[in-house]
């Protein structure tokens, strides 16, 4: 009788005991940065002035930064930047799991071969697009006058340049989210793919009503991937396009960096991460929810 | 007892000995002041290191970091408020406000007022740049040793075959372009997009601008003239269909690959456009050209490097030492001939320097009468604000420059 309590309370308690070290990991280093950062966004302080207790003004820097049109600019382009690779993102991801899924065992380097854009530096991805994409010179409009098109302005065009640092972005994080997919894919019994095909069902249906749902929290924990990386990504867009042509790639991210560096206003800069920190996890509460109900 | 006493000797000297000496030891480490120098750019460090310095005062020991330019302002001010903060570092002059106004720099003017008494010689080799862009509201921080103007270059091939001289003033300079874009040899002018904005300053101050407070004034005649100069060259095809994403690489590779006829290029990069063509032969270089009608009021913009002394120090004058140690000749002539044109002025008359940088012996003149751009505590916003003014007539060919201008200098204007 004592041992089984015993059993039991240890399986009960171990995880939690493995989980601490993480946790006071990450609520050791982003709680603090998160709980400091609250408390900028409510305070204003001189440039430079670090040790500086700064002055309370409630919500000031806030109603300011929703009353700048550059702020409410990069909203827009954050919104266009975000949904345009969760939407684009997660049907490549998607696409390609299947893909990686259907092939044999021989053929597991391609599943390595995916992560590579992942483990390329966002710098070093962001200098080669932009070699890609350099007006005159770059690949891209080279290989189109090749084939007897006219060059496009990619990167001096407001909309083409949102355009290509979306794609970009695509191809930096979507390894991630396939990886998920994929895994995903792999813990699905096959048997239930056995028994509907014996019971009639055609591929289309075994997909919409197998795979679909049984891949709910995948699917959501890659949504949430998408979202978060987009949401935060700076280091494609700011070797890139530098927020540029004329802030048409300025994203809240590439806003706050130049707020908190360039103008060395760290009090608003904090309240951009805090409304960034807010946007994502709404979006995450959303996917597990829509996800968790669908499952 | 002879022997007792002789042992007694023997064994005190022998306990008395190594605590004199470390005792000795330790007031000599006391002794050693240590500086913690942070350069913009490796770049900018001389070839010798601090070897020849550790030599001639081996009491100051000079701790070199590489701290970018661009993060020297944040680093500098988290790093003093921790008390862990450099005796020097180097930053870009337009950053200097700010620091002042941080309190984290150190007044120099006694120190520099010693340099000139006990050092006149090394003193007097500098141009005004070196004090120029090392000052703020009168008061000196530092010194600048290295200092880079922004200059017209063109091709003197390209023009030959067109049959036309060298512009002389902007509107000279327009009509090149647009025979060079008419002969379709490639684009007639190189310039980057609204990205940056020491270039458009250098234009700005070359056509005759003026700041007030520090703040330059786009609304004012120059202001107009140079956002209509930048609306021309997109709206003629002057430049680049590309021109607003250029950046500064994009600009210089278009005249170096020969894509382009005429650019305004910084001197440093003359020794990449030199392995590429010859000077005097294939390309000129020469200081921005002048406004028709505004020749009295031009100015020769200039940026600077400053290396400037932080709050943080205990030794002023043995960072004044330092200062002094790289506006030496030959420590200055090694990062001149590598990088960034030098306030030393002995370097301009350096044999070698002038054999390798054919150049120099044609701008000495004008390095003299440079103008530092100026700065402002909100440097960031100026520039967010001129380069926000100046995306919008580029983008919209059409736009009324005048218009843009007044709209853009009522921010300037409201800027705290």
């Amino acid at each position: 009788m004592m041992n089984s309590t015993t059993a039991m309370w240890r399986k009960k308690i171990i995880p939690y005991v493995m989980v601490l070290p993480t946790s006071f990991l990450v609520f050791g280093v982003l709680g603090y940065a998160i709980i400091v950062a609250l408390k900028d966004s409510f305070f204003r302080y001189p440039p430079l002035a670090f040790n500086d207790p700064g002055t309370f003004v409630g919500f000031d820097n806030y109603i300011r930064l929703f009353q700048n049109a550059h702020f409410q600019n990069s909203i827009v382009i954050t919104f266009i930047f975000v949904f345009g690779t969760v939407i684009v993102g997660l049907i490549i991801s998607f696409i390609l799991a299947l893909s990686l899924y259907s092939l044999s065992e021989k053929a597991r380097f391609f599943r390595t071969l995916t992560l590579v854009p992942y483990l390329i530096s966002g710098v070093a991805a962001a200098v080669m697009w932009r070699f890609l994409f350099t007006g005159e010179v770059g690949f891209v409009n080279l290989f189109i006058e090749t084939m007897g098109g006219s060059s496009v302005r990619w990167l001096s065009d407001g909309r083409n340049a949102l355009f290509v640092v979306t794609l970009a972005n695509i191809w930096k994080i979507f390894p991630m989210s396939t990886l998920l997919i994929l895994a995903g894919l792999q813990v699905i019994d096959t048997d239930l793919y056995d028994a509907s095909t014996v019971d009639g069902a055609n591929s289309v249906q075994i997909f919409y009503h197998i795979t679909l749902p049984l891949l709910g929290s995948y699917l959501s924990t890659s949504l949430i991937w998408l979202t978060f990386a987009s949401f935060n990504m700076f280091a494609i867009i700011y070797p890139l396009t530098g927020g540029g042509p004329t802030r048409s790639t300025e994203v809240m991210a590439v806003f706050m960096y130049d707020l908190a560096f360039g103008e060395l206003n760290f009090a608003t800069a904090s309240a951009v991460m805090i409304i960034l920190l807010i946007l994502n996890l709404s979006f995450s509460l959303l996917f597990v929810k829509l996800f968790r109900n669908r499952t | 007892m002879k022997k007792a006493k002789m042992l007694f000797t023997v064994l005190l000297v022998l306990v008395l000995l190594p605590v004199s000496l470390s005792a000795a030891g330790a007031q000599e480490r006391e002794e050693v002041v240590e500086l913690t120098v942070w350069f913009g750019r490796e770049d900018f460090m001389p070839d010798q290191g601090f070897d020849e310095f550790h030599e001639r005062y081996p009491n100051i020991r000079v701790n070199a970091d590489v701290i970018p330019l661009e993060q020297a302002l944040t680093e500098a001010a988290r790093a003093i408020a921790s008390g862990v903060g450099p005796d020097m570092l180097q930053t870009d002059s337009r950053r200097l406000p700010p620091l002042v106004e941080g309190g984290l720099l150190r007044e120099m003017d006694e120190y520099i007022d010693r340099w000139q008494k006990e050092d006149p010689d090394s003193f007097n080799a500098l141009s005004s740049s070196a004090w120029d862009h090392a000052t703020h509201d009168g008061v000196l921080y530092g010194a600048n040793i290295f200092s880079g103007p922004f200059n017209h270059v063109w091709r003197i091939d390209w023009l030959e075959d067109l049959g036309v001289d060298p512009p002389e003033t902007w509107e000279e300079m327009l009509d090149v372009a647009r025979a060079v874009r008419d002969a379709g040899m490639g684009q007639g002018y190189a310039v980057r997009g609204p990205n940056s904005t020491p270039w458009f300053f250098s234009h700005y101050m070359a056509m005759g601008g003026e700041f007030e407070d520090n703040i330059i004034q786009l609304d004012s005649d120059a202001g107009i003239y140079v956002l209509s100069f930048y609306q021309t060259l997109v709206r003629e095809g002057l430049v680049s269909d590309d021109v607003l994403g250029w950046g500064s690489g994009d600009m210089r590779a278009a005249f170096i690959t020969g894509r382009a006829a005429m650019a305004p290029i910084g001197t440093n990069i003359f020794p990449n456009i030199e392995a590429e063509m010859p000077y005097g032969e294939k390309w000129g270089a020469s200081p921005p050209l002048v406004r028709e009608g505004y020749e009295d009021d031009y100015k020769y913009a200039s940026l600077g490097w400053p290396m400037v002394v932080t709050s943080n120090t205990e030794h002023p004058y043995e960072a004044s030492l330092v200062l002094r140690y790289l506006a030496e000749h030959d420590n200055a002539l090694s990062v001149a001939r590598r990088y960034q044109p030098t306030t030393v002025t002995t370097v301009w008359e350096d044999p070698g320097y002038l054999a390798e940088q054919p150049w120099s012996d044609d701008f000495s003149e004008d390095l003299l009468n440079m103008t530092r751009t100026p700065a402002t505590i909100h440097i960031t916003q100026v520039d967010n604000i001129v380069l926000d003014a100046l995306g919008e007539v580029m983008s919209d060919v059409n736009k009324d420059p005048a218009e843009v201008a007044a709209r853009y200098q009522q921010q300037l204007n409201a800027l705290e």
